[in-house]
C-alpha cells in the first residue's frame, strides 16, 4: 500500500495563470472591473465629459428637473448635476482610496503584530484599539480635523484614521487563526524570522479577508466623508461630492428628488462595482481557486 | 423482512457521483459496521439515510425502505417525523453537537415533548431515567447543567441517552468514539451495545477502526470509493476477507498484539534531548489573581538518546502535546530546562534560538493545517534550507527535490500547492520540511492519528527507514497503543502532566506494572471479533502518581 503515496499524477502544475486574468474569468469580477474602469476613465475624463463647469452657478435655472438640457437636472443653485457627478468622481473615489488605504495599512500594522507577537504588544496594541474602538469614528474623526484643520486631505485622513480599529481587529481576528495552525509552527520551527512570518505567511492567508473589509469598508470611507462635508469639515463648497451633494439635498427632496437620487446612485455604484470586484480579487487570491 | 433495506442508493456532489449503488441491510437488534477509509462515502450515506445530505450533495438513485416502507421520497415534513422517534443519529464530535445555551434537562425533554407528546413531569422522569442507564451520576442533579459543564466522554453519553429515550428502531453512529480518549472509548462502546441489546435497537455504525468494528459488529460492510467492496458477518470478514481490499485494509491495522519493534537503538554517551524538571502551568495570572492555574506539566525527566524512538503516551489533556513543544521551544516551561544534543536551550533567544531550532524539528497530527495553503511544497521546504544551511537557486532546488523523493513523493511535484495533494502526501511534506534543517530530534505530534490506516502504515514504514538511515531521535507522542508496538524503542506514559510509567517498549507494553498503564491497554480496542470483550476498567482515580522508582532494568513506575 505504499503506492498510495504516488497516486498523484506525476505531471509538474500547469504555469500559473496571472492574477488579472483569473479575475476577469469570473463574471462577477470582469463586471466590477468594467464598472471600475468606467468610473476611473469618467472621472479622469471629466473636463471633457462634463457638459458644464461643475462650479458655474445658473448654468440653468434652479432646480430643473432633468431633461435635454440638463440630463441629471440642476441644483438650488442652477448648477448641473451631471457635471458636478463626473468632477465629483474624481474627490470621492480619492477620498474612498486614500481613507480605505489608510486604515488597511494601520489596521494590518496593528492586527498582524498583536497577533504575531503575543503577550505586551498585544495587549498594548489590543487595549488601544478597544479604547479607541469605544467612541463613534465620526467623533474620532471629528477631532482629528478639529487638530488638523478643516480641508478635503484632513477630512480623508481622519475618515482613515478613524475606521483603523474595526480594521485592526478583523486583521487581528483572522491572524489569531493563523498563527495558531500548524504551519505557522512549523515554519518558527523552520528558523523563520519575525518580518518573514508576518510578510510571508501570515499576510497573505489574511489579506483575503481584508480585501472584503476593505471593499465594504470603502462605501463606509464615502459616507463619513460626506458626513464631515456635511458639518463643513470636509469637501468644501463649491467642490463637487457626491456625498456632500447627498446631504446638500436633503433640503429638497421633495421638490428635487434627483438632487438625491442621483449622487445616491452614483455611490451605491461604485460600491457595488467595488464589492463585486473585491469579491473576485479574493477568489483569484485563494491558492484553491487557481486553474479553475 | 430487515429493518432497513437499502437497495442501489447512489449520491452526488455536483455531476460527481461519491457512492454508486450501495445495497445495505439491517435486521431488527442487529449491529452493522459500515467501514472505509477518508472518501469511501461512508458518512454521506448515513446523512442520506437520515434525509441530512449537505448541501451541493444530492441523491440521484435507490430506495430506502424502513420497516417495509418507503421513506425514497417523503419530503423533508416526512424525515422530520422519522428522526427522533424511528432513527436517531450520533456524531462524531460531542463538543459540539450538543446546543451550548440550553441544559441538559431543556434539550432532553423538548424532544421528548415533540416527538412522544410527553408531559412535562413525564418527560423529566424519562430523561432522568434514560441519563441514569447512560451512566452519568446524578442524572435528576445534571439535569440543570449546560453541555460545557460535561467532559467530552459525558457529553457522549448525554447524545446517546437523548437518542435512545425515543425509542428508534435504528441508530446511526457515525464514528462515535473517534474524539475520545481510549479509556472513555472502552465505556461507550460498552454503553451502546448494553442499551442496543436492552432495547432492541438496530445500530448502523459507521468507523474506520477495525478494532471498534471486531467489539461491536455483528456484521460489517466494506466501502471504497463510493462502492460497496463486500459484506458479511464480522467473523467471516475478519477471518477470511474474500477481497484484496479488505485483506489490505486489515493487514494495515496496527495490532496490540502485533510484534514489537526489534532493533536496538544504537549505543550513546549523550541524549539527544533530554527535559529537566519540567514544569509548566496554565491559566496562571500573576496580577490580580491569586489562582495557582491547571499544572499541565509537574516535574518530567526524560531523555531521548540518538536513533532511539520514545513514544510519548497519554490521553487528551495529559500533558503530551505542551511537552513536545516545550522540547522544540514552541512553548516556554516554568520549570526545569530543555537540553539539545548537551545545550540548554531554554533561556536562548534570538539568533541562538533560532539555530538551536534547526536541531529540533516538529512534524503535527493535522495534515491539512501544517502546511501553508499558499506555499508550493517547494518553498515550504526552500524555507528552512535557505534559512539554517544558505542554499539558494539551484542548489536549493535540487536538495528541495532530494527531500522530496527522500520522503517518496518526486521532485516534479514541488511546484504543486497543498491542496493538490492527499493528507499522507502532505504529511511526507512536513516531514521533509522537518528533515530540511537536518536535525538531530524531530518531535512528532501524532502524525499518522488523521490518516487512514494504509497511509498511516506507510507513513510509520517511512519514519522508521529515516532513522535508520540517519541515526535521528524521535519523541513520538500518540495516544494508540498499537502504534507505539510497532515503532518505539522505549515508552513514557503520561497522565495529568505527571510520568506514570517509563520503560523499554516491551517491559510497558507486555508487563505494564502501573494500574493506569493496565487500564490503557486493556482500553485498546483488539482488532480481532473472537478475542474475548473485556469489561472496560475504569483508570481509577489519579492515585500513585508520586515519584518514579526503579522495577526493572530501566523500567520506572510511579508509585
Amino acid at each position: 500500500m505504499a503506492d498510495i503515496a504516488r497516486t498523484a499524477p506525476p505531471e509538474t502544475r500547469r504555469k500559473a495563470r496571472p492574477l488579472w486574468l483569473r479575475i476577469l474569468r469570473n463574471p462577477g469580477g470582469a463586471i466590477g472591473a468594467a464598472l471600475v474602469l468606467a468610473l476611473v476613465l469618467s472621472a479622469l475624463s471629466a473636463p471633457w465629459l462634463a457638459p458644464f463647469d461643475p462650479t458655474k452657478m445658473a448654468a440653468g435655472r434652479p432646480l430643473t428637473a432633468p431633461g435635454a438640457a440638463h440630463l441629471l437636472g440642476t441644483d438650488e443653485l442652477g448648477r448641473d448635476v451631471l457635471s458636478r457627478i463626473l468632477f465629483g468622481a474624481r474627490l470621492t473615489l480619492q477620498i474612498g482610496a486614500i481613507a480605505v488605504g489608510i486604515s488597511l495599512v494601520l489596521g494590518l500594522v496593528t492586527g498582524l503584530s498583536a497577533a504575531h507577537f503575543g503577550g505586551w504588544p498585544e495587549r498594548i496594541l489590543m487595549r488601544a484599539t478597544d479604547v479607541l474602538f469605544s467612541f463613534t469614528e465620526t467623533l474620532i474623526a471629528l477631532a482629528f480635523v478639529a487638530v488638523l484643520g478643516p480641508s478635503l486631505t484632513n477630512a480623508m485622513v481622519a475618515v482613515g484614521v478613524a475606521a483603523v480599529p474595526f480594521y485592526a481587529r478583523t486583521a487581528y481576528a483572522t491572524a489569531l487563526g493563523e498563527v495558531a495552525k500548524p504551519y505557522y509552527e512549523g515554519a518558527i520551527a523552520a528558523g523563520a524570522g519575525h518580518m518573514r512570518l508576518i510578510l510571508r505567511h501570515l499576510l497573505p492567508n489574511v489579506l483575503p479577508t481584508m480585501i472584503v473589509v476593505a471593499t465594504l469598508g470603502l462605501s463606509n470611507a464615502i459616507l463619513a466623508a460626506a458626513a464631515l462635508g456635511f458639518l463643513g469639515l470636509g469637501a468644501q463648497p463649491p467642490q463637487p461630492e457626491w456625498g456632500y451633494m447627498l446631504s446638500a439635498g436633503r433640503d429638497f427632496m421633495n421638490r428635487a428628488p434627483w438632487l438625491m437620487l442621483y449622487p445616491g446612485l452614483a455611490i451605491a455604484l461604485t460600491v457595488f462595482a467595488f464589492n463585486i470586484l473585491g469579491d473576485a480579487l479574493r477568489e483569484a487570491l485563494d491558492p484553491r481557486s487557481e486553474g479553475r | 423482512m430487515p429493518l432497513l433495506d437499502v437497495t442501489g442508493l447512489t449520491i452526488a456532489f455536483g455531476a460527481l457521483p461519491v457512492v454508486e449503488g450501495l445495497d445495505l441491510s439491517i435486521a431488527k437488534g442487529e449491529t452493522l459496521a459500515l467501514v472505509g477509509e477518508s472518501g469511501s462515502g461512508k458518512s454521506v450515506s448515513a446523512l442520506s439515510l437520515m434525509g441530512l445530505l449537505p448541501r451541493g450533495a444530492r441523491r440521484t438513485g435507490g430506495r430506502i425502505l424502513l420497516g417495509g416502507t418507503d421513506i425514497t421520497d417523503c419530503g423533508d415534513a416526512g424525515m422530520r417525523s422519522l428522526r427522533g422517534p424511528r432513527m436517531g443519529m450520533i456524531f462524531q464530535e460531542p463538543m459540539t453537537s450538543l446546543t451550548p445555551v440550553l441544559t441538559i434537562g431543556r434539550q432532553m425533554t423538548e424532544a421528548l415533548a415533540v416527538h412522544k407528546g410527553m408531559s412535562g413531569a413525564a418527560a423529566r422522569a424519562r430523561a432522568v431515567e434514560m441519563l441514569d442507564a447512560a451512566g452519568i451520576p446524578q442524572p435528576a442533579a445534571r439535569m440543570a447543567q449546560y453541555p460545557h459543564e460535561f467532559s467530552g466522554g459525558m457529553r457522549q453519553r448525554v447524545m446517546i441517552a437523548m437518542t435512545l429515550a425515543l425509542e428508534p428502531e435504528l441508530l446511526i453512529a457515525d464514528e462515535p468514539t473517534t474524539a475520545l480518549d481510549v479509556t472513555v472509548q472502552a465505556q461507550i462502546l460498552e454503553l451502546m451495545r448494553r442499551l442496543a441489546r436492552e432495547t432492541g435497537t438496530s445500530l448502523l455504525l459507521i468507523t474506520h477502526d477495525m478494532g471498534v468494528v471486531a467489539e461491536m459488529a455483528d456484521r460489517v460492510a466494506v466501502m471504497r470509493r463510493g462502492h460497496l467492496v463486500e459484506t458479511g458477518t464480522a467473523r467471516d470478514i475478519f477471518s477470511a476477507p474474500a477481497q484484496g481490499y479488505t485483506r489490505d485494509l486489515l493487514a494495515a491495522v496496527p495490532r496490540m498484539d502485533g510484534p514489537l519493534r526489534r532493533d536496538p537503538p544504537p549505543a550513546a554517551d549523550r541524549p539527544a534531548l533530554a527535559f529537566r524538571g519540567i514544569g509548566r502551568s496554565f491559566g496562571a495570572r500573576g496580577f490580580l489573581s491569586r489562582s495557582a492555574g491547571h499544572r499541565a506539566l509537574d516535574g518530567i525527566d526524560l531523555a531521548v538518546a540518538p536513533g532511539e524512538t520514545l513514544a510519548l503516551v497519554g490521553e487528551s489533556g495529559s500533558g503530551k502535546s505542551t511537552l513536545g513543544r516545550i522540547g522544540a521551544r514552541l512553548d516556554l516551561s516554568h520549570e526545569g530546562s530543555v537540553q539539545v544534543a548537551g545545550e540548554d536551550i531554554t533561556a536562548l533567544r534570538g539568533a541562538a534560538l533560532r539555530k538551536a531550532r534547526s536541531r529540533v524539528q516538529m512534524v503535527f497530527q493535522d495534515p491539512f493545517a501544517s502546511l501553508d495553503p499558499r506555499f508550493a511544497a517547494g518553498d515550504t521546504l526552500a524555507e528552512p534550507l535557505a534559512i539554517h544551511r544558505g542554499l539558494s537557486g539551484r542548489a536549493l532546488r535540487a536538495e528541495a527535490g532530494r527531500l522530496m523523493e527522500r520522503v517518496g513523493l518526486s521532485a516534479s511535484m514541488l511546484d504543486r500547492l497543498p491542496h493538490e495533494f492527499s493528507g499522507g502526501q502532505r504529511q511526507r511534506i512536513a516531514i521533509a520540511r522537518a528533515l530540511a534543517p537536518e536535525p538531530q530530534v524531530v518531535i512528532a505530534d501524532e502524525p499518522t492519528s488523521a490518516l487512514d490506516v494504509s497511509v498511516q502504515a506507510s507513513i510509520l514504514d517511512l519514519l522508521l527507514g529515516l532513522q535508520r538511515d540517519t541515526g535521528l531521535a524521535f519523541l513520538f507522542i500518540t495516544h494508540d497503543l498499537a502504534v507505539v508496538r510497532r515503532i518505539a524503542h522505549r515508552v513514557a506514559v503520561l497522565r495529568g502532566g505527571r510520568l506514570m510509567e517509563l520503560g523499554p517498549a516491551a517491559e510497558v507494553m507486555d508487563r505494564p506494572r502501573h494500574p493506569y498503564t493496565q487500564a490503557l491497554i486493556a482500553a485498546a480496542p483488539v482488532p480481532d471479533p473472537r478475542a474475548a470483550r473485556q469489561a472496560p476498567v475504569p483508570p481509577g482515580p489519579a492515585a500513585l502518581a508520586g515519584p518514579l522508582r526503579e522495577v526493572g532494568s530501566g523500567h520506572w513506575v510511579a508509585g
